[in-house]
C-alpha cells in the first residue's frame, strides 16, 4: 500500500496503490484521514493503481468522504482501478459514493 | 485477522467433513438408511459449499451445490439411494475432496479432474432427471436446473449487521454479498455506512457497515440462513422471506438500529411496503410507547416460520453434539513441534545419564537418590512423549472399508469387511508408511484370495466372502493380520513357477512356509488371470521391502481352500529399537535386534582363501569389518584370534559383520545424525549409551550392500589376475 497526497490551492489529489484491505487500513489511516490542513473544496482520490480493496478498506474510503464533506468539500474518483470496481459494484456504491448513506445522514442530522 | 489461518482451518475442516461424508455413505451401503445417517451426508456436503463459499472457491461451491441438491432429494426422500448412485455419490466425495486439494496445493484443477468433474456432473444431472419424473410430466418440460430445486424464485429481504469484530477475526462482508450471489440474484443492496464514527473514534479495524439485501432465489430458509453460519454470533442477522406481511417489516423498521425512516425508505425503494404504509407504521410508533415496542420485537421473535426454528434446533442439536462427544476432542500440533520436543526428551534423556555416572562416583547419598527419582521421571517424560506420537490404527482401517466395496463390486464379489483392534496404537510415521502395503494385500485378498461366487457355492461356503483386518500388540510389537476365507495359496502352483522362472531348481526341497515366501519375490504371480487389479506380478515383492524397512517383517500362513493369512510384525516406534550392541576398536555400534541371525568366533570360521568371505554350512557369506569401513584405530593390538563375526540378513541377502567385542542387547532412543554425518554409508543414526559414550546405529540393509559390492569387485579382480596368471 502506498498513499500520495498533493495538496494545490483549490483540491488534494491523494492517489492510493497496492493493496488496500484489513492489513493496511491502521497504517493507511493516519495519511489518509490526516485532515490538519483542512480539506479544500475539491479532494480528487486516485484509486488507478489499487490492487486489491476489501470493506476495511471501503470503510476507511467512506471516512474520509464523510470527513470531506464534513469540511464543505467534495469527493471525487478520476480514477478507479477495476477491482476496487468490482468492489464498489458489489456493494452497490456510487462513483463517487456520495449517492449513498452520507446524504442522507446528512438530511436527517439537519 | 489471518485469513490464511482461516482458510487452513477450512482445509482441516473439509477433510474431516469428507471423512465422516464417506464414513457415512458405507454405513449406508452396509445398510444404514436412516434419516441421521443421510442428514450428516447432506450436512457435509452442506457445510463445504458454505465454507469454500466465504473464500470464493467457486469450483468447490459449483460442483458441490448440485451434489447438495441431489442430497437434498435423497434426504426429503424424494429419490432412494441405490448401489449405482451410492458409487456415484462416493465419486463425488473424492472429487470434492480432488478440487479442496488443489486449492491447498494451490494447483488449477488439471485437464483430468476437469473431465471428470464434467462426467459426475452430468451423472448427477441425470439423477436429478429421473428424480423428477415421479412428477407431473409438466414439470419435465422445464430445464434442469430449475427441475432440481422445485421451488418458485421470490424476494427476501436481508438485514445484515455484521459484529464489530468480523473483520478482525479474518470474515469480510464482501464474501458474504459474493456468496449470495451464487444463491439467486441480489435486485437491491444498500451499504449503510450510518454508524462510522466521527474520526477521533475510528477504529479501522472495526466493522461499522450494515447492508440491506433483496435476493431474488429460489432457495429456503435454511440455504440463506446457512451463509451467516459463521458469523451468526454476535451478529445481528435478519432474514424476512418473500411472502411476508407488511407487519413484519414494519417490525423489522423498528427492531433495527437505524433510524425508521432511513429503513423504511430502502424498503420502500425495493417495492416492499408502499409509502402510505410506511407513513402509516411511522406514525403509529411515534404514538406508541417504549414497552409496546419492545413487546412487538418480542413477538417478532414468536412468529418467526416454522424453518427457522427448526434450523436454530439443528444448531443446538450440532452445539450438543460436540459437547457429548468428549472422546473427539483433540488438539492439532504440527508434527514437527512434536518431532522437537522429542528430540529435547532425548537431551534429557542423555544429559540424565551424564548426572547418574558423575554422581555414582561422588558417593553423595542423598544425591544419589535424587538422581534415581530424575531417571524415573525421565523415563516417564520419554515414554509420554513418544506416546503422543502414538495414533489408533482404527483410522487406518476404516478406510480399507471402501478399498473393499470398490473391488469387491468392480469384481462382482460379495464381501465382508471385519475390523479388529482398531485401538491398537502404534507410530502415525508408521501408519502411513503402511497405508501402501496393506492396501495391496487387501486388494490381492479380495482379487485372488476370496472365489467368485460359484466357486465359493461349490467348495460349500456362503456366497459372501469375509475379509479380516485386525490388530494386536504383542511383547513391543504390534502385529497386523489380514485374513480372508478364500481358495488359499496353493503351493504346487508356487513352486511350479518359481521353477519355471528359474527362481529354484526343480529337485530342491523347500518348507512350505519357505515355499510361502516365494510369492514375496520379484516376478512370481500365481494368477492365471491377470486383472487391472493385481496379478501383473509387482506388488508382493515391493510390500515385503516397505515392511522391511520399518524394521518389520511379514509372514504368511495358508491352507488351500480354506484360507489365507498375513501377518505383519512391526515395532511399535522407530524412535525405540532393540538393538545389539558391539564395539569395534574401542568403538560402540548398535546393530538393530531383528536384523541380527547369528555370532559367532571368526576363529572358528573357514575362510574362503584371498577373499573377505567365509563358508557358513555350504553358503558363501561375505563379511565387512568394521574396524576397515569407518578406517578405525587403536593402541591396542586386536588379533583376528579374538574377533567376532555377526551374521546378519535383510530380506533375502545375508552379510557378516567383524567386530571386536560383542556387548549384548540393549534398547537405545534412536537420534538422527547431523547433517555432516548423512552422507557416511552404513550408519542410520546415533544412540548414547549409558556410560554416555556415543554408539552408532549401523545402516544394515547399505552395509550388506556394501559387503557385497565390495566382494563382487574382489572377485572380479582376482579372476582377471588369475587370467593374467594362466
Amino acid at each position: 500500500m502506498d498513499i500520495s497526497r498533493k495538496d494545490s490551492k483549490n483540491s488534494t489529489r491523494i492517489s492510493i496503490s497496492g493493496e488496500l484491505t484489513i492489513y493496511d487500513v491502521s497504517a493507511a489511516r493516519a495519511r489518509l484521514l490526516d485532515d490538519s490542513k483542512g480539506w479544500p473544496a475539491t479532494v480528487n482520490l486516485d484509486l488507478k493503481g489499487v490492487t486489491e480493496l476489501d470493506s476495511a478498506g471501503v470503510q476507511l474510503l467512506l471516512m474520509l468522504q464523510k470527513g470531506v464533506v464534513a469540511a464543505g468539500g467534495q469527493l471525487r474518483l478520476p480514477a478507479v482501478s477495476e477491482p476496487a470496481q468490482q468492489v464498489f459494484n458489489t456493494l452497490h456504491l456510487g462513483a463517487p459514493f456520495t449517492a449513498q448513506g452520507l446524504l442522507s445522514a446528512k438530511g436527517e442530522s439537519a | 485477522m489471518n485469513l490464511d489461518g482461516a482458510l487452513q482451518t477450512f482445509f482441516a475442516e473439509a477433510e474431516e467433513l469428507l471423512t465422516s461424508m464417506e464414513s457415512a455413505l458405507l454405513r449406508v451401503d452396509e445398510g444404514a438408511y436412516d434419516a441421521e445417517t443421510l442428514n450428516e451426508i447432506f450436512r457435509a456436503a452442506h457445510t463445504i459449499k458454505g465454507s469454500a463459499g466465504l473464500f470464493g472457491l467457486h469450483s468447490i461451491v459449483g460442483f458441490t451445490h448440485i451434489v447438495e441438491n441431489l442430497l437434498d432429494q435423497v434426504r426429503s426422500g424424494v429419490m432412494a439411494i441405490d448401489r449405482d448412485l451410492l458409487s456415484l455419490l462416493l465419486n463425488c466425495r473424492d472429487h470434492m475432496a480432488g478440487l479442496v486439494r488443489d486449492v491447498m496445493n494451490q494447483e488449477e484443477p488439471d485437464a483430468d479432474r476437469m473431465n471428470r468433474g464434467d462426467r459426475l456432473l452430468q451423472q448427477l444431472m441425470q439423477r436429478l432427471g429421473t428424480g423428477d419424473s415421479a412428477e407431473p410430466a409438466a414439470a419435465s418440460a422445464e430445464p434442469v436446473a430449475e427441475e432440481s430445486t422445485q421451488r418458485t424464485p421470490g424476494t427476501w429481504h436481508l438485514s445484515l449487521r455484521f459484529g464489530p469484530d468480523t473483520l478482525r477475526n479474518g470474515m469480510d462482508p464482501l464474501s458474504f454479498i459474493r456468496f449470495l450471489h451464487t444463491l439467486g440474484e441480489i435486485t437491491q443492496l444498500v451499504t449503510l455506512d450510518d454508524h462510522l464514527p466521527e474520526a477521533a473514534d475510528y477504529d479501522p479495524e472495526t466493522l461499522y457497515l450494515g447492508f440491506e439485501i433483496d435476493l431474488l432465489t429460489e432457495q429456503n430458509r435454511a440455504a440463506i440462513d446457512d451463509v451467516f453460519e459463521f458469523v451468526r454470533e454476535g451478529s445481528d442477522i435478519r432474514i424476512l422471506p418473500p411472502d411476508s406481511k407488511i407487519e413484519e417489516y414494519v417490525q423489522l423498521i423498528h427492531s433495527l438500529p437505524e433510524t425508521p425512516r432511513r429503513l423504511g425508505d430502502i424498503l420502500v425503494q425495493s417495492g416492499a411496503l408502499s409509502p402510505a404504509c410506511l407513513e402509516r407504521a411511522l406514525q403509529r410508533q411515534s404514538t406508541q410507547d417504549a414497552p409496546q415496542r419492545l413487546g412487538e420485537i418480542l413477538a417478532a421473535q414468536h412468529c418467526v416460520p416454522e424453518q427457522v426454528i427448526e434450523t436454530a434446533l439443528d444448531q443446538q442439536k450440532k452445539v450438543a453434539e460436540r459437547k457429548a462427544a468428549p472422546e473427539n476432542r483433540t488438539i492439532r500440533v504440527d508434527a514437527e513441534k512434536l518431532d522437537s520436543l522429542i528430540n529435547l526428551i532425548g537431551e534429557l534423556v542423555i544429559t540424565r545419564q551424564r548426572v547418574d555416572l558423575l554422581s555414582a562416583q561422588t558417593g553423595h547419598g542423598a544425591l544419589l537418590e535424587s538422581v534415581a527419582q530424575l531417571k524415573g521421571f525421565t523415563e516417564q517424560i520419554r515414554d509420554a512423549a513418544l506416546a503422543l506420537r502414538m495414533v489408533q490404527i482404527g483410522d487406518t482401517f476404516q478406510r480399507f472399508k471402501r478399498v473393499v466395496r470398490d473391488v469387491a463390486q468392480e469384481l462382482g464379489k460379495s464381501i465382508d469387511l471385519v475390523i479388529g483392534g482398531a485401538e491398537t496404537e502404534l507410530d502415525r510415521s508408521m501408519v502411513e508408511k503402511l497405508t501402501d502395503p496393506l492396501t495391496h494385500i487387501v486388494r490381492n485378498a479380495i482379487d485372488h484370495g476370496i472365489e467368485p461366487v460359484d466357486v465359493r457355492r461349490q467348495r460349500g461356503k456362503s456366497d459372501t466372502g469375509t475379509l479380516r483386518l485386525t490388530a494386536c500388540h504383542d511383547s513391543g510389537n504390534i502385529v497386523i493380520e489380514i485374513s480372508d476365507d478364500g481358495g488359499g495359496l496353493n503351493l504346487e502352483k508356487i513352486r511350479a513357477k518359481a521353477v519355471a522362472n528359474g527362481l529354484i531348481d526343480a529337485s530342491t526341497h523347500l518348507s512350505d512356509h519357505d515355499l510361502f515366501q516365494l510369492i514375496f519375490h520379484p516376478g512370481l504371480s500365481t494368477a492365471e488371470r491377470v486383472t487391472n487389479l493385481s496379478g501383473r506380478g509387482v506388488g508382493m515383492d515391493v510390500v515385503k521391502r516397505n515392511i522391511e524397512a520399518l524394521q518389520g517383517g511379514i509372514d504368511i500362513d495358508s491352507v488351500l481352500g480354506e484360507g489365507t493369512r498375513f501377518r505383519i510384525r512391526l515395532p511399535l516406534t522407530l524412535a525405540i529399537i532393540d538393538g545389539f550392541h558391539v564395539s569395534s576398536r574401542n568403538t560402540h555400534f548398535i546393530i538393530p535386534q531383528n536384523t541380527v541371525l547369528e555370532c559367532m568366533d571368526l576363529a572358528s570360521l573357514h575362510q574362503v582363501k584371498g577373499r573377505a568371505c567365509i563358508n557358513l554350512r555350504g553358503e558363501q557369506v561375505p563379511y565387512i569389518r568394521l574396524s576397515d569401513l569407518f578406517a578405525l584405530r587403536d593402541s591396542e593390538r586386536h588379533g583376528d584370534e579374538r574377533a567376532k563375526l555377526v551374521v546378519v540378513q535383510f530380506g533375502q541377502e545375508r552379510s557378516g559383520i567383524v567386530v571386536d567385542e560383542l556387548h549384548g542387547e540393549i534398547q537405545t532412543v534412536v537420534k538422527p545424525l547431523s547433517p555432516i554425518f548423512q552422507a557416511l554409508k552404513g550408519i542410520g543414526g546415533s544412540s548414547l549409551l549409558g556410560t554416555g559414550d556415543i554408539a552408532f546405529i549401523l545402516d544394515i540393509p547399505q552395509l550388506i550392500e556394501l559387503a557385497i559390492a565390495r566382494e563382487s569387485r574382489r572377485i572380479g579382480k582376482s579372476a582377471v589376475t588369475q587370467e593374467r596368471a594362466s
